[in-house]
């Protein structure tokens, strides 16, 4: 399944995945807090660390501050207090550097709608500097994965929400991230669509990239991430492995306690 | 019919509320606020067709005054449908309306009565003061007054029938050709220009007030469509009453079904599955500013209220080549102490200099697209700032976009303009250095409102491209600039010495160069920051 130029490249890493998984942390984030303009606390103290290999997932209620939290991640907020790093480096002092570690979905893919899907792919390739021939293998590999090979020429104004999506995803696998931020990223996809976005991400962290990624549909957290967090009206109120979170319940049992408790 | 009214009340209200989009006072009072623009506009029209009609009567050319008035109302209301065809026909809340227990008929009614009732007042509003005048003054009757008032409403079926074809023909083109939407924008420059040739024309015609009654028929017979109706009106004769009926119901039934068709949403897309796909790579800088390109050339409204300039001054220059050289009737006729004097003799090159940087600061102000180059990124604002991608960068390729637009046909219009004037190269470099500098700072200046007054939650891109403060803002101020230095060229050409000439040139170079350092400095250093906190 994984892409033949991103399987030559992972070639190193196959061999010892444990002890990459060990060392390297691909996130951190230390104490941020994020006020709005008019005093609405957006994320209050939050901390946490996402480690190569992992995929992290994120959860709470609507308006909880998860979003807020991953566009702080991504360099989109800028943040009062608090620290950011990806791969070591910080979002704040070294934002260009940084960014050009990780990839962004958001929530709600707007994306130029003038542009064909080829000609936003070739701009974002040519930002990351992408090589033609990797650049060619990699889009011809996700397209037919995602099955939008016949659609890519046309305009993205004609594309639905689920196609927009499909596009950003092939985007942020263009240039082989160490970290993917991925805000609800099943909104919108037909059924054999997040399928095959569920198997590129578990094969994308095999690799020694790692995933952050918000979602409401528990199911898919549980069956899917290594790690969780709870987040509930700006303050995390767990986090840790998907079996110290919730031990031998369902995860959407936890997830109701906790929000419950931390009434 | 219940639901055409609540259709049309809907329409009404949407009117009322575009002009306050930010609740800022009361629907009545929006409502009489726009009442009272659209009376001033009425009025206005009715005062210039009044008065031509009244002239035209008294010279007995009352039948040549109705037609006046007429071919003005019919231009005027193609012109508008034109322009507006070149949105979408199929709005974004007709889905949501064909989803509800709404008949067709009642969505495509209320949708075309928007249009034709505008075009209706527009005609009334012309045509009615030529029938009172030619009833009560010429040699009209009751019965031309009741022909004349029948046919205003029927006439606007014709401009509202040859928009909307124009605007399924822009349809078309947009989705079934790669190059549809620079064929949309080269087809409402057409029409724009046709418009500002036809009008001009037009109002000759009824400026030549000594033309005999002979003359007129001739010019009258000249456009048919206009004569029948013109005759049916003014003798009643039956043929043209007829021929009147047969060009206006067939179109406005034409117009019913071209405007039901495009509900009923005809998929003219093509097939682009076969295309072969471009994989050719280019560097981040290059990516960024060909993406600022594509952003400017796909939007219609935008080119269209950028590109004034450059088309007036590529009109100056050809004008000036056209007449061999830059002889110029008003400088011609200039007299001092009761002589005439040929001020073209008296006229140095570094004189023409100035002049001609005069014109082409003018064109300058309304050729920059940096006001509204920020806020157009709207929601999609995080592609450029989750990418890893320098804000100077992003900022810059903006700056780039409007240079590149206005400043290559300016140089070589400089050229051409120093050639015929016959300046001299140190003259013309002058020229050039100093539209440049113009140029770069209306456009800095423009970037630097664009990033205060940002708005990135628009629905429309007019929200920003035509109505936004940035906009706005920036045309005013350099328009300040440009009368600063046309004050300065009355100075000049009153001391009348090529010295004066110099000095005021020199000094806009040193001020010019010095406040472009100055914007270059905001924009690298509040631009960026300011960029980088704006939220999507």
């Amino acid at each position: 399944m994984a892409c033949p130029a991103e399987k030559e490249k992972a070639g190193h890493f196959y061999g010892n995945r444990e002890y990459y998984l060990e060392e390297k942390i691909m996130l951190v984030i230390e104490h941020l807090t994020k006020t709005y303009p008019g005093g609405k606390v957006g994320v209050s103290d939050l901390s946490l660390e996402v480690k190569a290999g992992e995929i992290y997932g994120f959860i709470g209620h609507n308006g909880a501050g998860k979003t807020t939290t991953i566009k702080a991640v991504v360099g989109l907020h800028q943040f009062e207090t608090g620290r950011i790093t990806i791969d070591g480096i910080s979002i704040s002092d070294e934002p260009l550097k940084a960014k050009s570690l990780l990839a962004y979905i958001p929530d709600n893919p707007e994306l130029y709608d003038n542009l064909s899907g080829m000609q936003y792919l070739n701009f974002v390739a040519d930002v990351f500097r992408v090589s033609k021939t990797e650049r060619k293998e990699k889009i011809e590999y996700y397209a037919k994965e995602l099955e939008i090979v016949d659609s890519l020429n046309n305009q993205i104004a004609s594309y639905s929400h689920g196609m927009k999506q499909k596009l950003a995803i092939i985007a942020a696998f263009l240039h082989d991230p160490k970290l993917l931020i991925m805000d609800e990223p099943f909104v919108g996809l037909d059924p054999k669509a997040a399928f095959t976005v569920k198997k590129m991400m578990r094969e994308f962290c095999d690799k020694g990239s790692a995933i952050f990624f918000s979602t409401h549909v528990l199911e898919v957290a549980e069956k899917l991430c290594d790690k969780i967090a709870i987040i509930k009206d700006a303050k995390l109120i767990a986090s840790g492995t998907m079996e110290e979170v919730k031990g031998n319940a369902s995860l959407e049992e936890v997830f109701l306690e906790i929000t419950e408790e931390a009434k | 019919m219940r639901t055409l009214f609540l259709l049309l009340r809907n329409e009404f209200r949407s009117l009322v509320n575009s002009v306050n989009k930010k609740n800022t006072t009361s629907f009545v009072l929006a409502a009489i606020g726009l009442g009272v623009a659209a009376l001033f506009l009425i009025g206005m029209f009715a005062i210039i067709g009044g008065a031509t009609a009244y002239t035209l009567t008294k010279k007995g050319l009352g039948e040549y005054s109705i037609f006046v008035s007429l071919a003005l109302s019919m231009i005027i209301a193609l012109m508008f449908g034109v322009m507006n065809s070149t949105r979408d026909a199929r709005s974004s809340d007709t889905d949501m309306l064909l989803a509800m227990p709404i008949p067709k008929s009642s969505i495509v009614i209320s949708k075309l009565l928007g249009m034709y009732l505008l075009d209706v007042l527009c005609a009334l509003v012309l045509l009615v003061p030529s029938y009172l005048i030619v009833w009560f003054v010429g040699d009209g009757s009751a019965a031309v007054f009741g022909r004349g008032l029948f046919f205003a409403f029927l006439i606007p079926a014709l401009p509202l029938f040859i928009s909307l074809l124009v605007s399924a023909l822009i349809g078309f083109l947009k989705k079934a050709t790669k190059f549809g939407q620079l064929v949309s924008t080269m087809l409402s420059f057409v029409v724009l220009i046709l418009y500002m040739i036809v009008v001009p024309n037009l109002s000759s015609y009824a400026e030549k007030l000594n033309i005999s009654a002979g003359e007129a028929t001739s010019i009258m017979k000249k456009i048919p469509p206009f004569y029948w109706i013109t005759e049916a009106i003014y003798s009643g004769k039956i043929i043209y009453v007829v021929l009147t009926l047969l060009i206006t119901l067939i179109p406005m039934a034409l117009a019913v079904y071209i405007h039901a068709r495009s509900l009923n949403g005809v998929d003219f897309h093509a097939d682009n599955s076969k295309k072969a796909r471009s994989y050719k790579s280019a560097s981040p800088r290059k990516a960024v500013l060909s993406m600022e390109f594509r952003r400017y050339f796909s939007s219609t409204n935008y080119i269209m209220n950028t590109l004034f300039g450059t088309l007036f001054l590529i009109v100056l220059t050809g004008y000036v080549v056209a007449k061999g050289g830059p002889n110029i009737d008003i400088v011609e006729e200039v007299t001092v102490n009761g002589e005439k004097v040929d001020l073209m003799t008296k006229f140095t090159g570094v004189a023409w200099a100035a002049i001609w940087t005069l014109f082409i600061n003018f064109f300058s102000t309304i050729t920059i697209t940096t006001p509204p180059s920020v806020s157009m990124e709207g929601k999609r604002i995080w592609i450029n700032k989750s990418l890893p991608i320098a804000t100077k960068d992003i900022l810059l390729s903006k700056l780039l976009v409007s240079v590149a637009i206005f400043q290559p046909v300016s140089i070589i219009c400089s050229i051409v303009l120093s050639i015929m004037s016959r300046s001299g190269i140190l003259s013309c470099l002058l020229l050039i250095i100093l539209t440049c500098l113009f140029h770069l700072l209306c456009s800095m200046v423009g970037l630097i409102f664009g990033l205060v007054f940002v708005n990135l939650d628009w629905t429309n891109e007019a929200q920003v491209i035509k109505k936004g403060f940035a906009v706005t803002l920036t045309m005013i101020l350099n328009f300040v600039f440009a009368f600063i230095f046309a004050a300065g060229l009355v100075v000049s050409l009153i001391i009348g010495s090529s010295m004066g000439y110099a000095v005021l040139l020199g000094s806009e170079i040193l001020l010019l160069t010095g406040l472009c350092i100055g914007a270059y400095a905001i924009i690298t250093h509040y631009g960026v920051r300011k960029y980088e906190s704006l939220n999507g």
